[in-house]
């Protein structure tokens, strides 16, 4: 008789890489935004720049990918009247389909969007920076190029559009995010010549300049949110709440999602500032990550939008922790994220999961996909 | 047996406790057995009476804490007070040590000072895990080996006939060997040299003391001859002595006080808020060379975080770099920790991270990696 398959075990390394990944998505993010921001002249952060991530742009009704609708790039740069869209993709495949459908997804931003920080909304014209790991950037750009020459290329872009390659380097003295252009230009000649030679930009001045942010517009890994509200967003909850000896060390906390959505976004995101600003985190992801925290037996369910949780000192690494228990109850997390199965007839609609529902937000965005 | 001139321990909680004349009684105590004039600093940001008043309500099983009530009053130092405690210990063999302090509040900013005739077993087995078991709202400050140097110089300065030798040491030194299991190897040391001697010593070979036991001697016809004055220094604001208090309350006590507030004023503050748009306050621990340029060194760092006791340590990036989120289980403080610059650890406090949780980490660095010089963080 055949033995049966070994158990799966729990791959931490693969959690802390996903994790990691994803951090490096928001460093590259506060990158280009630090170089589009600087003024080299001036050797100065130029004060009446704006920047805006996941803000919500309006396409055109020509729009070759989506028309008349709200599209969310992952970053808005808007300078001296000049813009500038970033879209950061983490994945780090080697498929060639893979980029190529990415970059048809790219080309609605190749359009006149309404959105920027004017009067009527509107500018005459933006830059598309496409942002991919260093080690993708050249098969990236060769893709272009190769559209490019082709007479019936699908990917062409009529805006300046670049592709541009993060890395994290040590320096001598220094940690650093490195940005170089490997394909294209950008209309500020300037810079787009400096990106060509690549910008070393300290890790720790981005800490300084825009303060602790750990997310961008996609959804982090699901420890990765875990670790830090169990960190530090509901210890800053604890004084509201007595201590009960009869609860064997834990502190029963009512939370909110929304309160958490707003703390979160405040210390470690980014806040909506008007009408098309983007709350980063998404109060979804929050909602989620208390919901994972009903499956493992740490919180419940009150309402909707309140939950009851269970806190208590855990012990070893907290990511470790998290990861393990989301490995560990994966089934049961598959479960809750798959849509219900269709009831008998006459006894209503299914509806989605509630806590894993979609965001409300009506976006199209079908390049938000932050690994592969 | 006291003569009529010497002051005794009852004497001296009974007299007025105005500090010039505290001091005074001090000097004149008569020790008997193994009693010690001992002080301990601490600091609390709430009255330091209340606390110890709301620890007296919780009385357990192991520990009496008790205020002396028949005080007499008066005095420029506000409520001075006085508590008797006694705590049983061990595990196998039942034991008990009890004793009374003396409570002297605020005296510099938030700290405060507890003072105590008794065998120095009061201190190590009653008084100081009573202390421990109040954290955070008792805190015991920390001090650097350029620290402890300085109280030894003031007291030396103060004293230019005599010199302070150098009797005992408790030590840490960090282990070189690649292949060693222990990170650190902790030790006491007898030792008969001059206090400079000792700490250059120490700085040449890794080692930070924990305490120092040391004696006043003076040259007497060509020969050091002792001063009969003993007395122990600890890196966490202790000082035992036989003699001489209030030379010691001006060279070491009062230094102490003012490089506890300094820290804990430096450190305070940096929970993030509305008002300071939820901006983080990063303090850094700077090196003078690029300790981190070898990445081994990276690993001891990490090592000795995921050491840190009562809390946690969560490892976010190890290699190159490192991010770590740190949680003290004490008070639920959060901080990140970062080495982003090769000579510099930088320590960011996350949405409510408290000073004392934060002298906590950076003790638990100074004391298990090295230490380095505390400054405001600017990139």
């Amino acid at each position: 008789m055949a033995s049966p398959a070994p158990k799966p075990k729990y791959n931490h390394t693969r959690t802390r890489e996903d994790c990691d990944n994803y951090y490096n998505t928001v460093l590259a993010a506060l990158a280009l935004i630090n170089v589009v921001r600087w003024d080299e002249p001036g050797r100065k952060l130029d004060p009446d720049s704006r920047f805006g991530i996941g803000r919500r742009m309006t396409t055109s009704d020509k729009n070759p990918v989506s028309a008349s609708t709200d599209i969310t790039p992952d970053i808005v740069l808007q300078r001296r009247g000049n813009g500038v869209l970033g879209e950061i993709t983490n994945s780090l495949t080697e498929k060639d389909e893979f980029w190529t459908e990415k970059l048809k997804q790219v080309r609605k931003y190749d359009d006149a969007l309404r959105g920027w920080w004017t009067k009527d909304e509107n500018l005459p014209s933006h830059d598309i920076a496409f942002i991919v790991q260093q080690s993708r950037a050249v098969r990236v750009a060769d893709i272009l190029a190769k559209e490019k020459r082709a007479r019936k290329g699908e990917i062409k872009f009529k805006r300046p559009a670049a592709v541009i390659g993060f890395n994290r380097h040590s320096g001598a003295t220094k940690e650093y995010v490195d940005l170089m252009k490997f394909f294209g230009d950008l209309s500020d000649r300037d810079l787009s010549e400096r990106l060509r030679h690549g910008i070393p930009i300290p890790q720790d001045i981005l800490l300084e300049v825009y303060g602790d942010r750990k997310f961008v517009d996609f959804e982090p890994p699901m420890a990765y949110v875990l670790q830090l509200m169990w960190d530090t967003v509901f210890p800053s909850y604890l004084s509201e709440f007595p201590v009960d000896a009869a609860n064997k060390g834990r502190t029963l906390l009512t939370v909110k999602v929304d309160r958490i959505a707003e703390d979160m976004q405040n210390n470690f995101g980014f806040k909506v500032e008007d009408a098309r600003g983007t709350e980063v985190p998404a109060r979804a992801w929050i909602k989620k990550a208390l919901e994972h925290l009903v499956i493992f037996g740490m919180a419940a369910r009150v309402d909707d939008k309140t939950y009851q949780v269970q806190y208590r000192s855990l012990r070893g690494d907290h990511l470790e922790y998290f990861g393990g228990l989301i490995f560990k109850n994966k089934g049961k997390l598959d479960l809750l994220a798959a849509p219900l199965q269709p009831m008998l007839p006459g006894l209503g609609a299914p509806t989605a999961a509630p806590a894993l529902a979609a965001p409300s937000v009506p976006v199209d965005d079908a390049t938000k996909e932050p690994t592969a | 047996m006291p003569t009529l001139f010497d002051e005794t321990k009852f004497s001296v909680f009974a007299g007025g406790k105005d500090l010039p004349s505290l001091l005074n009684r001090l000097d004149r105590v008569f020790l008997e057995g193994k009693q010690q004039v001992q002080v301990c600093v601490i600091a609390s940001k709430r009255p330091i009476l209340q606390v110890l008043r709301d620890m007296e309500s919780l009385a357990s099983e192991r520990i009496t804490l008790k205020e002396i009530s028949d005080e007499i009053p008066s005095n420029n130092l506000g409520n001075v007070a006085a508590f008797s405690l006694k705590r049983r210990y061990g595990v196998k063999e039942r034991k008990s040590v009890s004793g009374d302090f003396l409570v002297l509040p605020d005296v510099r900013g938030n700290m405060n000072l507890l003072i105590f005739i008794e065998p120095l077993a009061f201190w190590h087995e009653g008084l100081s895990p009573l202390l421990d078991a109040a954290y955070p709202r008792l805190v015991r400050p920390f001090f650097t080996q350029t620290e402890m140097h300085q109280f030894v110089r003031n007291t030396q300065a103060a004293l230019p006939t005599h010199r302070v030798q150098v009797l005992r040491t408790s030590s840490r030194e960090r282990l070189k060997a690649g292949d060693a299991r222990k990170k650190y190897a902790s030790q006491v040391k007898w030792t008969d040299s001059d206090a400079d001697t000792v700490f250059r010593e120490a700085a040449a070979n890794n080692e930070w003391f924990r305490s120092i036991f040391f004696e006043l001697v003076f040259l007497k016809e060509g020969r050091l001859s002792s001063d009969d004055t003993f007395g122990t220094i600890s890196k966490y604001g202790y000082l035992g002595c036989t003699r001489r208090f209030s030379l010691f309350y001006h060279s070491v006590i009062e230094p102490m006080m003012d490089y506890g507030e300094a820290r804990l004023t430096f450190l305070q503050g940096r929970t993030r808020t509305e008002t300071t748009n939820f901006l983080p306050k990063p303090v850094k621990i700077e090196y003078p060379t690029d300790v981190f340029s070898n990445v081994q060194q990276i690993g001891k760092l990490l090592e000795a975080l995921k050491r840190f006791k009562h809390g946690s340590c969560s490892v976010l990036h190890g290699n190159p770099y490192l991010h770590v989120s740190m949680l003290d289980n004490y008070d639920y403080s959060a901080a990140d920790v970062w080495v982003l610059n090769k000579n510099e650890v930088l320590i960011v406090p996350q949405i409510r991270t408290s000073e004392a949780a934060l002298k906590r980490i950076i003790s638990h660095i100074f004391e298990n990696f090295r230490e380095g010089k505390l400054g405001e963080s600017r990139a």
